[in-house]
């Protein structure tokens, strides 16, 4: 056993009722250790749990489509989920899914969240911990948290009903949509306004990871540059986020992980169509709708009880799973480097 | 005042994004204030919702979602806060064996960075099973479960609530002194006793924030409601379901929450009335606000008495 229950006998000679009761504490503490060590084990076995049976339930998607599932398809993505419920166009059971179209929503969305959050996140985090007065910053702080507790049903909200709505008043001319009709429905609710809500998502969370890295970074080697003649923005570029490069890393990937992920507000923002915005209309690239895969599940939660389109939206949550946890492992190792890195000093 | 172009670029840059968030956030919360405000009054917050006379629309008020958002959080909080702080002790306190320790700290990682939306469906995959009926109701067809119940969100619920509660008890528990623990085993104190005497004081501020960020977790999730308590905005709970002898049923049968309530009203779900979203996102923005800041000072208070 571990050391914990190797409690110091008390000076003096144990008297027998004395050992007695060492020996019943003996025994409380290791029914505690059993305990903890219980739960904590449980917390694995849970997230063991969690991708057993969603990849079980979702095999037979992959199983019917092989790599096919992962590209493009002639027949669309929500005709094939459709087919998936109610049988194809003869009544057989459907099983093909080409999910490429929700995959490059995914891609589109995140990424372009990522462009835009990221940058204004380093700015900001730089912002609050070197430039801004402490007062400012104090009061700042908080703000951006509070904007990374929003619900994410408020963001899409906000984004559905305000910026969709005025992006397609001031910014789509009505006779390109009316000629781009036959191909896709262009609108307010597009890749652009998903892409927008999952910035400003993303964009706190980032903040808070890359400001407390700022401050972790030692006085020594901020002084250093100060010492050297360096103002504090160009102290913060050239020897902060050189330190924080590694945090730089398990931020953004945490927050890749949480748009990824996000299913309601996307679905709200997105436009609702599993289409992939093609760069070749132009500017109307950016009014084109998306699915991306988190959002096709929620909008297909009505359908759970057909056995084909309950397996195709596992095999989303499959990937969705698989990409997430991937990206929390990757955070994980760089924030290690993090501490390895500053450890040091 | 940095003299390069792209220093100044940068410095303002940087003041920009700042105040750019800022005003973000300021811009959202007047919206919501200036909307919200317009939709809700008293008979909003106490009659329940129902379906609109004319066209396709929401009528009456949000208290079942706003119950059902009350009833959900403190069933997650409280089954999550246990299986928290038990996993918290065990990685900040004991840690053994090795194995155990790093796999727990990976597993509470995962369950932080995997989407609520994957563990609806690993909800579904689970309570469905007829042996687990009890957790909600059968289907009559099938004989398979609906996994449709207060019961089943609140289980996954805990879960999403569960990595903060343990990452803000870990970390407070770290802060408390080893030469607090030492001095109580040198007085013959169990590794219990000392946990409980002496470390858990001192740590209470630490399981509150976690606590309370578990609980805005809980309260913002949606794809878990709609999944596993079903979409049934629009069916207001059986009169006297808070009865005792009610209440059981109550929670094994279908609801909705504020946040459900939201994604339904909203021009994206089939409520489609603008006004009834704007009302229960001011609600629910107020409620996660209030236990932030207010339970927040409650828990920083406590630091200061002791």
């Amino acid at each position: 056993m571990s050391s914990i229950s190797n409690i110091p006998p008390p000076l003096g000679v144990p008297r027998p009722e004395r050992a007695t009761a060492a020996k019943s504490a003996n025994r409380q503490d290791r029914i505690f250790i059993w305990f903890v060590q219980g739960i904590a084990a449980f917390t694995l076995i849970v997230i063991a749990a969690v991708a057993i049976f969603v990849l079980r339930e979702g095999w037979p998607s992959f199983q019917a489509n092989g790599l096919s599932w992962f590209t493009a398809g002639d027949i669309p993505f929500d005709r094939q989920l459709g087919y998936s419920f109610s049988g194809g166009p003869d009544g057989e059971t459907y099983t093909a899914l080409n999910a490429w179209p929700a995959i490059a929503g995914t891609i589109l969305s995140t990424g372009g969240a990522l462009l835009i959050a990221f940058p204004l996140s380093v700015l900001t985090a730089i912002f609050l911990a070197e430039l801004a007065p402490q007062r400012v910053a104090d009061f700042l702080s908080p703000i951006v948290t509070m904007l990374a507790a929003t619900p994410s049903v408020v963001f899409g909200l906000f984004a559905i009903l305000v910026i969709g709505p005025w992006m397609t008043e001031h910014l789509i001319s009505e006779s390109v949509a009316n000629q781009l009709a036959i191909v896709v429905p262009i609108g307010g609710a597009s890749v652009l306004l998903a892409t927008i809500v999952l910035a400003v998502m993303i964009a706190p969370l980032m903040t808070a990871i890359f400001t407390d890295a700022l401050r972790s970074v030692p006085n020594k080697w901020k002084e250093g540059a100060i010492a050297l003649g360096c103002d504090p923005w160009r102290m913060s570029r050239r020897v902060s986020i050189g330190a924080i490069r590694p945090a730089l890393v398990a931020g953004s990937s945490l927050a890749i992980g949480r748009a990824v992920g996000e299913a309601i507000a996307v679905s709200m923002a997105g436009g609702g169509i599993a289409f992939v915005p093609n760069p070749l209309d132009g500017v109307w690239f950016f009014f084109e709708p998306v699915r991306p895969l988190a959002a096709t599940v929620v909008d297909y939660s009505e359908g759970f009880s057909g056995d084909v389109l309950k397996a195709n939206l596992f095999a989303i949550g499959v990937v969705l799973f698989i990409t997430t946890a991937a990206l929390t492992i990757g955070a994980k190792i760089a924030s290690a480097s993090v501490q390895k890195r500053m450890g040091g000093y | 005042m940095p003299v390069r172009l792209s220093d100044r670029i940068g410095y303002y840059g940087a003041w920009f994004s700042g105040l750019f968030l800022t005003a973000v956030v300021f811009s959202i919360v007047a919206w919501l204030l200036v909307n919200g405000l317009r939709n809700v009054d008293w008979t909003f917050l106490t009659t329940n919702p129902a379906p609109g006379s004319v066209e396709i629309g929401v009528a009456g008020g949000i208290v079942a979602p706003l119950i059902g958002t009350l009833i959900i959080t403190a069933m997650g909080t409280a089954i999550a806060l246990p299986l928290g702080l038990a996993t918290a002790v065990f990685l900040g306190e004991h840690g053994k064996p090795l194995w155990l320790k790093q796999g727990t700290d990976t597993a509470i990682d995962l369950i932080f960075g995997v989407p609520s939306i994957v563990f609806a469906l690993f909800g579904l995959a689970i309570f469905s099973n007829p042996s687990l009926v009890f957790l909600s109701s059968e289907v009559q067809t099938s004989g398979m479960a609906t996994a449709k119940s207060y019961f089943c969100a609140s289980l996954m619920m805990a879960l999403i609530a569960l990595p903060p509660i343990v990452r803000s008890t870990q970390a407070s528990i770290s802060q408390v002194p080893n030469v607090q623990r030492e001095a109580a085993y040198a007085l013959g104190k169990t590794r219990f006793a000392t946990i409980r005497t002496i470390v858990f004081p001192s740590i209470r501020p630490g399981i509150s924030t976690g606590t309370i960020l578990g609980m805005g977790r809980i309260a913002g999730d949606t794809a878990i409601v709609w999944i596993l308590l079903g979409g049934a905005v629009l069916e207001p709970p059986q009169p006297g379901w808070y009865q005792p002898q009610n209440f059981l049923e109550f929670l094994h049968g279908t609801g909705s929450t504020l946040t459900t309530y939201v994604y339904f009203a909203s021009p994206a779900g089939e409520g489609n009335s603008e006004g009834k979203a704007y009302g229960a996102a001011l609600v629910l923005f107020a409620l996660v606000f209030i236990v932030n800041i207010v339970l927040g000072r409650l828990g920083q208070r406590k630091i200061g008495r002791q």
